[in-house]
Order: structure tokens, then sequence, then C-alpha cells
């Protein structure tokens, strides 16, 4: 499975409506976002609208919101073996 | 007429913006660079297409981003913004096309791309011929 991560570079102020929905549509917040969106056609012409406002890249895998916190931590600099309860 | 009352053009002229005739040098620079970051998005969305393609027929990820021959995609948007006479790349551009652009009411139909309105969050790559 073949994806597209894809970043809201830059941000709508002053973009026309049209421009807004597209990027509204494809599930982007604020700038910065960033979202998993398996390729097809649709979504391609969707990002190739807002091509100045994106950066894209292709994935094989599709990270959830999780994921995506877990890449942004940290190395706490030790391992948790045991809790105490 | 001191401090925020003193005359100046602005004040009396009303709206006076002052943008300059050329662009600077990094003004220039960073256009380059948003250029490219567009070619950039092009080329990934057209990749993403081809592994899409190649993975219907039974091809890994991996396989699909080292085979020889990429498949062009199917949809007319996509095939057009790869065609140099519709969407040139950064580097297939003009100094002339990159910075300024046609208008038929300036002198030498040409004028600064920096003047055009949201310059920085749009695509004007092709201009007339022979302008």
């Amino acid at each position: 499975m073949v994806y597209y991560k894809a970043t809201l570079v830059r941000s709508l102020i002053g973009m026309p409506k049209a421009t807004r929905g597209i990027v509204k549509a494809l599930g982007f917040g604020k700038r910065g976002s960033v979202i998993y969106r398996r390729v097809t056609p649709q979504v391609t012409g969707s990002l190739l609208k807002v091509k100045e406002l994106v950066q894209v890249e292709v994935t094989p895998h599709a990270l959830n919101k999780q994921q995506q916190r877990d890449l942004r931590k940290t190395d706490p600099g030790f391992t948790v073996e045991k809790r105490a309860v | 007429m001191f401090g925020a009352f003193k005359p100046s053009n602005t004040l009396l002229g009303g709206l006076l913006w002052k943008i300059p005739w050329r662009m600077s040098a990094p003004q220039k620079r960073r256009q380059r660079t948003r250029l490219r970051d567009v070619d950039n998005v092009i080329k990934q969305l057209t990749l993403g297409l081809h592994v899409m393609r190649s993975e219907a027929k039974g091809l890994t990820f991996e396989e699909s981003l080292a085979a020889k021959k990429m498949y062009k995609p199917r949809s007319e948007a996509m095939r057009l913004i790869n065609k140099p006479s519709v969407f040139p790349k950064e580097n297939q551009m003009s100094s002339k096309d990159k910075y300024t652009v046609f208008n038929k009411k300036e002198s030498g139909y040409r004028k600064g791309l920096h003047k055009v309105p949201k310059w920085t969050k749009i695509s004007l790559r092709r201009n007339p011929k022979f302008f």
C-alpha cells in the first residue's frame, strides 16, 4: 500500500474560498499539520490543486496520531524495566 | 511636525506603496526555492501514482521505486503538469520567466513577479510566446 504524507507548509491566510475548501477536504488543520492519504487519482488531483501550499512525500505506511507523537518524543535516556505497584 | 505627524510622502499623498521595480537577490533566491518545492511536490505526486499502479501489478513498494520505467499518470491534469511546455521545472525556466510575468499594460510587456498579488502562493510559469 502506498500513501502520500502531506504537510501544510503555507498558511491559508488570504487564500480564496475554493482553495480553503480543498485543503479542508483533504483533512488539514492548521499550518504544519500532517495527513496520510492512500494514493488515489482523486487525492492526487486535490493535492495538485494546492501544490504551492503543501509538501508531499510518498511512504509505504500511514502513521496514526500516536505513532506520529512517538516519533517526536525525545530519548529519555533510560528504560523502565519494572514498575512498582 | 515631529514624530508620528511628520509630513512624509505616505501621509501627504494617502496610499503610497513602495514596491521596487525589480526583485532583490534574496527575493529571487527564495522564489527559486519555492519553484523547486513545487517541482518536488509534482514529482512526488507522479511517483505516488506510479507506485500505486505498480503495486496493482503485484510489485512491492521498493521494487516499484527501483523500476526503470515509470508509469505515466493517466489523468489529464497530472500528465499536463509534467510537460515542460505547460509547466516547466525551475531548471528549465529562463530567469526572465522566473522573476517577471507578462503584463499588457507595462512597457516592454513584462512586470516583476513580486508585483502580482499573492505571488508567493501561486504558480505563474508560462508566459505568452514572444513576450
